[in-house]
């Protein structure tokens, strides 16, 4: 009877993991770059009950479940819409690859492309770190004026002189790619190559929307919703059955 | 196994919330200066939160292997430098710069402010002030005889007096240009002030070191778009709805939670 209830209570806490990952996905429904997470349950391992008399197991009862867990948050890659923004130092990366960020921590990857001209003219992402080359950070020369343009294989001109080639990572195995926050990432395994130039698509003027796809996260949503609530239920029933075990049975 | 509080999920979409918030007064700001001359409209960036306190709560005991932030934070404001379209006017002295480049004026406090709205009108010494009564740099002023007078594109001001038949050039109006003008301090009233990151601007006469040309009897109109921010604003409020909706989800949740025990 306990172990039901505690069944029960793991149950309600898993679905509060999804839950937790339902938020962070509608939260970030207008976030660039963003990769939905999703969550996938594993139930316990079932336990052989054994029947105890004295200091001898005499007989097996059979097994029993013993509830739910969240056995792993997992990152969906699928490309999101691309958005026209016109503006020039918006990326967006077509099909694979992610651009390289020089943080701190070590290098970073993304595809968050809203890059900006930071100090000594680096070109930097959204969170201020540099943006890398093949050559290292990508710095712009002063310009006079002539637009700043970069091909779809990733070759950035200033004044029409190439300065710098964009450095885009791709990973073996995609899931190697780790989040660290909302837009960048790590790799968890071996460090990505680099992609050759003529596999490389970015487009200028363009960002890629957050891959959240609203209509599955608020069916999640309901889902979890009423999970949770059976769950809840079930913990009532149980309590209830345990109140009239103690105070009907019990009675003498 | 410890649990990722509700409380914290409500945090979460309360970040959400005012994220989407912001980004609502960006796009009615850039909405209620549709029709301000020189206007630059703003953009929202997004960011995620990286709060320590709260990514240690939902770090801590977790099996999660993923995110570590939570929420969604508003990091800055972006200013889009597009140009703007040109609308003649009647008036001389409305200029339009086509291209980049700043007007550049004397603030009261004596420092220099930067502006690309070009209505300039003359003060009572024959100078050229903006709409605000700052004067432009570098200063010049029209003699009081002056029957004519125009502006090149390469800035220069060309003035006929009484008396005589061909106009001769007075003065030039010098632009100045920012590497990064997005790193410009927006002081409000269409004014721009120089700072750390924009670096230091190059001033030069028009139509030289890459400044655009002026251009008389024109203003700059505001770069907002219009369909652009209608779309953006539909798109916010359906954002702001759903997170709404995951509020509202977390209160039942945490409804449920009390009422576990029954009566």
């Amino acid at each position: 009877m306990i172990r039901g209830l505690y069944t029960s209570a793991a149950g309600m806490l898993a679905g509060l993991r999804r839950y937790e990952t339902v938020v962070q996905n509608l939260s970030n429904v207008r976030t660039i770059g963003y990769k939905a997470d999703r969550t996938t349950l594993n139930d316990f391992p079932a336990m052989l009950l054994a029947r105890i008399r004295g200091d001898r197991a005499d007989a097996e009862v059979g097994t029993v479940a013993t509830g739910v867990s969240l056995s792993a948050v997992t990152t969906n890659f699928n490309a999101g819409e691309l958005r026209l923004t016109d503006h020039p130092y918006d990326f967006a990366i077509v099909g694979d690859g992610y651009f390289r960020l020089e943080t701190p921590d070590g290098v970073r990857y993304t595809r968050d492309g809203r890059f900006y001209r930071g100090q000594d003219g680096r070109l930097t992402s959204a969170d201020g770190y540099p943006v890398l080359g093949t050559n290292g950070p990508i710095v712009l020369p002063p310009t006079d004026g002539t637009p700043f343009t970069v091909t779809p294989q990733g070759l950035i001109f200033v004044d029409d002189v190439p300065v710098a080639q964009l450095s885009l990572a791709r990973f073996a195995n995609p899931a190697d790619a780790v989040k660290v926050s909302q837009t960048n990432f790590k790799s968890a395994g071996a460090e990505p190559e680099t992609m050759p130039a003529n596999e490389v698509r970015v487009f200028q003027g363009y960002l890629e929307e957050s891959n959240v796809d609203v209509a599955r996260e608020t069916t999640e949503l309901m889902s979890v919703m009423r999970a949770y609530e059976s769950n809840q239920r079930l913990v009532q029933y149980q309590d209830q059955i345990n109140r009239q075990t103690v105070s009907e049975l019990g009675r003498v | 196994m410890s649990s990722v509080s509700l409380n914290v999920l409500l945090h979460v979409s309360r970040t959400g919330l005012q994220a989407q918030q912001t980004k609502m007064n960006v796009l009615a700001h850039n909405i209620s200066n549709i029709n301000t001359t020189g206007y630059k409209s703003m953009r929202a960036e997004f960011q995620e939160l990286l709060d320590g306190r709260l990514t240690d709560e939902l770090r801590e005991g977790s099996n999660r292997v993923s995110s570590e932030a939570a929420g969604v934070r508003l990091s800055a404001t972006q200013r889009l430098f597009e140009q703007g379209q040109l609308e003649m006017s009647a008036y001389p002295w409305d200029l339009a710069i086509e291209g980049d480049g700043f007007f550049q004026v004397r603030l009261p406090d004596g420092s220099v402010g930067y502006t690309r709205d070009g209505s300039f009108r003359l003060d009572g010494e024959g100078r050229l002030v903006t709409a605000d009564g700052y004067m432009l740099i570098p200063p010049f002023a029209l003699p009081p005889d002056t029957e004519d007078a125009m502006v090149t594109p390469e800035g220069v001001v060309m003035v006929r007096r009484r008396g005589e038949t061909d106009p001769v050039p007075l003065a030039t109006i010098t632009l100045a240009r920012f590497t990064n003008p997005e790193g410009l301090d927006d002081s409000g009233d269409n004014l721009f002030r120089q700072t750390v990151a924009s670096g230091n601007p190059v001033v030069a006469p028009p139509g030289t070191w890459g400044m655009g040309h002026l251009v008389g009897h024109a203003l700059e109109k505001s770069n907002v778009d219009l369909a652009q921010e209608m779309v953006d604003l539909i798109s916010t409020q359906r954002a702001y709805t759903l997170i709404i909706h995951v509020l509202q989800a977390s209160d039942e949740m945490l409804g449920m939670a009390n009422q576990m025990r029954s009566a």
